[in-house]
């Protein structure tokens, strides 16, 4: 993690910075796909501004690593400015030794106190490349800069080359030879640039090529949600756009009807759980996404869903609040929102992927669960998670996740059948709309087992336990909490979502400090598996919980169920996901 | 069930019950709710008949209401039923038609449910002309509240909530439907079954987004709409009445709306070919990206 010591196993927190017009977002695509196949792991940030272009200021970073990558990590190794200009207001983010690859042959002059090399710390390493100079030699124009600093960076660092150029004629395979051939030698002769031209004195140095090519997809958490729906037989997604949710609708907009399914914008977010909640209705696998202000018009909706025994799959991917708030910053506040928006008492499903692959896996959990239980099931992630890409292991999509996981009642049962039986389970056979002369009428009233309206104590008595009585169900098939590195620690640090695997290099931050910490990951919030905590927080001397948000909602939610251990709350409010430094820095001093 | 112990419904008398017999195929075992005289039993009835005309099986029939006297609808019939949230049963009834296309869903709302509070609901299922049939229940009145002034209470009307009369002035439902993009709107009067019917009919059987709005009198909250005043103040259309044009329409509509009949009928793509035709056009463009990375 710290770098100026030689390193042993490659890890780079890598930032290009530009303007409009100098392509940042091509250069991070670029280096994503080309690291990727060349074997390396992938997280990449990308924190803009509210609105689209606005300044025109762009920034782009990855994270890329030999082993796993849990976190954004702390500050960049490698800042590529395509703007010097801009570049300098990225400097207060680079970490002391960093490395700086600039354009060492800007065409307009620029008074020495404000150029990019006049403010760089004297620890910072400074490559120049001359990246419009290469940029004219291969197009005649300077507008390649960017795929001459890509070059560049793959010849400094010895990276092969093969994976840049595949990715070139990759991606401009439809635009034809002659501009497949210009890109090609602009990045070549920027990497010979670099691996010739440029004294190295910096310790960074490329992995070996492996020899098995790199499986691995990249993707990003709204791509992934979206695909795992898919793999699970979704059958009618319906939304209304809003930051971040949208691109998970746009990939099913694009996909899900090529596999049958049916795509519907509504006119608003109620209108999209109402629709969920008809398909589903309907016997069809229906799912819609949102932000806070969405699922904060969808509350009533859910809430009838859970009276009535309805299933329904909400992603939420969580921005900053309250209201409007902060559409295109990261937050994990809207936990008491999924699990206690409701009037009533009203039990619901609220899971939290903590990296890009668990938002494929929990999709597919959220709509075989919400379909068997009957119920609503919301899925926590948050703009962090829907944006950032990763490098994630292939997943092999199992046909056996389309299979419908609807309890229905035996043919011959017709006579007499009771929507609202209870079975002890909490899970009454539901039949489909069109499947026999099973008829009944749901309602979100209270309701005896035939599903009439009846308001008695003793029917909203067994009522409410029914209704309840599939959390138990639920803990078995629910992905379960899990402890990391329990052995020889004192301490566990307790988190859920993106900031799970900010835990998980905190956890190395402190092994690198010869403390042993265990990292506790929470994967399905409610229903909460109070027994599992006792027994496992109980053995550790601290607990704390880290969260991205004011009232460490996680934790007071779990104190409730663990009168006998004291949570320690690590609350951080800082609109963005959080560093593993940061946080370590706040618990260091309790962890041994 | 015995149909003896049903309520006497004054405004069903003299209808040949024993020709229809099979109607009672679509009655639930739970006794309706609603006040005696109360408009809707007659509703329930035209429902009823035209399923069994119509040969709609019970049980690929979906009936999805929202809140309000309107909303106990489907728990009086043996249908798949769904009362759902006040102002809410079009989207519902939209998400069950786009997963099952083949089942027959009719969305019953009222004018306080339709009109206020899902008024923003309207709009989309008629322009996405999704192929159900929308029932609206109008008795001008909140009358599961007890009272209240709703979208379509006449200006000046003194109800709970207006004591001094009503300063808003109401909505007219079939005029909005016209101009939402409906392609088929038409009137009746709760008051008259076989008109009722007829208009179900037409309206079960037409392909597309169905809006019927219905005068339907509330005996306990209303005692302006009363059956005498609908049988003296509602015409049928004018026997020229072009349902194909929409300027005639909107010219009845826009008149009042005391005319009874089919005012408009179009046919349209419906939602779910519209689809079909975005699913050929997407299978054209290769293979999904999903196919393409996990396949």
């Amino acid at each position: 993690m710290t770098s100026g010591k030689a390193h042993d196993s490659f890890d780079m927190k890598i930032r290009a910075c530009g303007i409009a017009g100098d392509g940042v977002i091509l250069t991070g695509s670029f280096l994503v796909e080309a690291l990727n196949s060349a074997g390396l792991y992938i997280l990449t940030f990308n924190d803009y501004g509210a609105e689209i272009k606005g300044s025109g200021k762009t920034v782009f970073q990855v994270r890329t690593s030999e082993s796993e990558i849990f976190s954004r990590g702390g500050d960049i190794d490698l800042l590529i400015a395509l703007n010097n200009a801009f570049a300098i207001e990225q400097l207060g983010d680079l970490q002391r030794n960093a490395i700086v690859i600039y354009d060492n042959d800007v065409p307009t002059y620029v008074k020495e106190k404000e150029s990019l090399m006049s403010r760089l710390s004297h620890n910072v390493i400074a490559y120049g490349v001359p990246m419009g100079t290469i940029s004219s030699r291969a197009f005649g124009t300077t507008r390649s800069k960017n795929i001459a600093a890509v070059g560049a960076f793959g010849g400094i660092f010895g990276f092969p080359l093969e994976p840049f150029e595949n990715y070139l004629k990759k991606r401009l395979a439809k635009k034809g030879g002659e501009l497949v051939e210009k890109n090609l030698s602009c990045l070549r002769m920027g990497y010979e640039y670099g691996r010739t031209e440029i004294r190295k004195r910096d310790t960074f140095r490329a992995p070996r090529p492996g020899r098995k090519r790199s499986e691995r997809i990249v993707l990003n958490g709204n791509e992934s949600a979206a695909y795992g729906a898919i793999a699970a037989g979704l059958d009618l997604y319906a939304g209304y756009p809003i930051t971040p949710a949208t691109k998970i609708m746009e990939v099913l907009a694009k996909d899900l009807v090529k596999h049958g399914g049916s795509v519907v914008q509504t006119e608003d977010e109620i209108s999209a759980i109402a629709t969920v909640i008809g398909g589903f209705f309907a016997g069809k696998r229906s799912m819609t996404a949102t932000s806070g202000p969405g699922l904060s018009l969808m509350t009533e909706m859910i809430n009838l869903a859970v009276m009535a025994e309805n299933p329904a799959v909400i992603i939420n991917s969580q921005r900053g609040g309250p209201s409007t708030g902060l559409p295109t910053k990261s937050e994990q506040s809207d936990l008491n929102l999924a699990v206690y928006g409701a009037s009533g008492d009203s039990p619901r499903v609220v899971l939290a992927p903590t990296n890009v692959a668990e938002c494929f896996s929990m999709t597919v959990t959220a709509l075989q669960i919400a379909e068997k239980y009957q119920l609503p099931v919301i899925v926590l992630m948050d703009f962090f998670l829907s944006n950032r890409q990763e490098s994630i292991e292939p997943i092999k999509v199992d046909p056996a996740w389309r299979k419908s996981t609807n309890i229905a009642p035996e043919p011959g049962t017709e006579e007499g059948y009771l929507r609202y039986r209870n079975t002890g389970s909490g899970i009454s056979p539901r039949a489909i709309p069109g499947a026999g002369r099973f008829f009944y009428t749901q309602t979100g009233l209270e309701h005896d087992e035939s599903g009439k309206p009846a308001y008695t104590t003793e029917l909203h008595r067994t009522g409410t336990e029914k209704r309840f009585a599939k959390m138990k169900g639920i803990l078995k098939e629910g992905p379960p909490p899990r402890v990391y590195g329990a052995r020889g620690a004192k301490t566990a640090v307790v988190s859920w979502g993106s900031t799970f695997g900010v835990v998980r290099d905190v956890q190395k931050l402190a092994k690198e400090d010869g403390v042993d910490m265990a990292a506790v990951k929470v994967p399905m919030i409610y229903p909460a598996d109070v027994r599992w905590y006792e027994r496992t927080l109980g053995k550790f001397k601290r607990v704390f919980v880290v969260e991205l948000n004011a009232t460490c909602q996680l934790a007071s939610f779990l104190q409730g169920h663990l009168p006998g251990i004291a949570l320690c709350k690590v609350p951080f409010v800082s609109s963005l996901p959080l560093k593993p430094g940061e946080v370590y820095k706040r618990i260091k001093g309790d962890l041994r | 069930v015995n149909e003896k112990d049903r309520p006497d419904i004054p405004v069903l008398k003299g209808v040949r019950t024993e020709e229809k017999r099979g109607a009672f195929e679509y009655r639930s075992e739970n006794v309706p709710i609603w006040c005696p005289g109360c408009g809707y039993f007659g509703v329930s009835h035209a429902i009823n008949y035209t399923l069994t005309s119509l040969s709609v099986k019970p049980e690929d029939f979906v009936m999805i209401s929202g809140i309000g006297c309107s909303g106990r609808f489907p728990g009086f019939m043996k249908c798949y039923g769904f009362h759902t949230l006040h102002g809410r049963p079009l989207p519902v009834a939209a998400g069950v038609k786009m997963a099952r296309p083949e089942l027959t869903v009719f969305a019953v709302t009222g004018d306080g449910d339709g009109l206020g509070i899902g008024g923003g609901h309207l709009p989309h299922a008629a322009r996405r002309n999704i192929d159900i049939t929308c029932i609206l229940l109008d008795n001008t009145i909140y009358g599961l509240t007890k009272g209240q002034a709703s979208p379509t209470t006449p200006q000046g009307a003194v109800t709970s909530t207006t004591p001094y009369g009503n300063p808003d002035d109401p909505l007219k439902p079939a005029l909005l439907a016209l101009s939402y993009g409906a392609g088929f709107v038409a009137v009746a009067s709760a008051g008259e079954p076989d008109q009722m019917e007829e208009v179900f009919t037409q309206a079960v059987t037409h392909r597309g987004f169905s809006f019927v709005h219905i005068y339907s009198p509330c005996l306990t909250f209303d005692k302006k709409l009363s059956y005498d005043f609908l049988r003296t103040t509602l015409k049928p259309l004018p026997s020229n009445h072009d349902a194909s044009s929409l300027e005639k329409a909107v010219g009845v509509a826009l008149s009042g709306g005391f005319r009874t009949g089919v005012y408009y009928r179009v046919r349209r793509k419906t939602f779910d070919e519209r689809m079909e035709d975005i699913r050929e056009k997407a299978l054209k463009t290769g293979p999904s990206d999903f196919e393409k990375l996990f396949l």
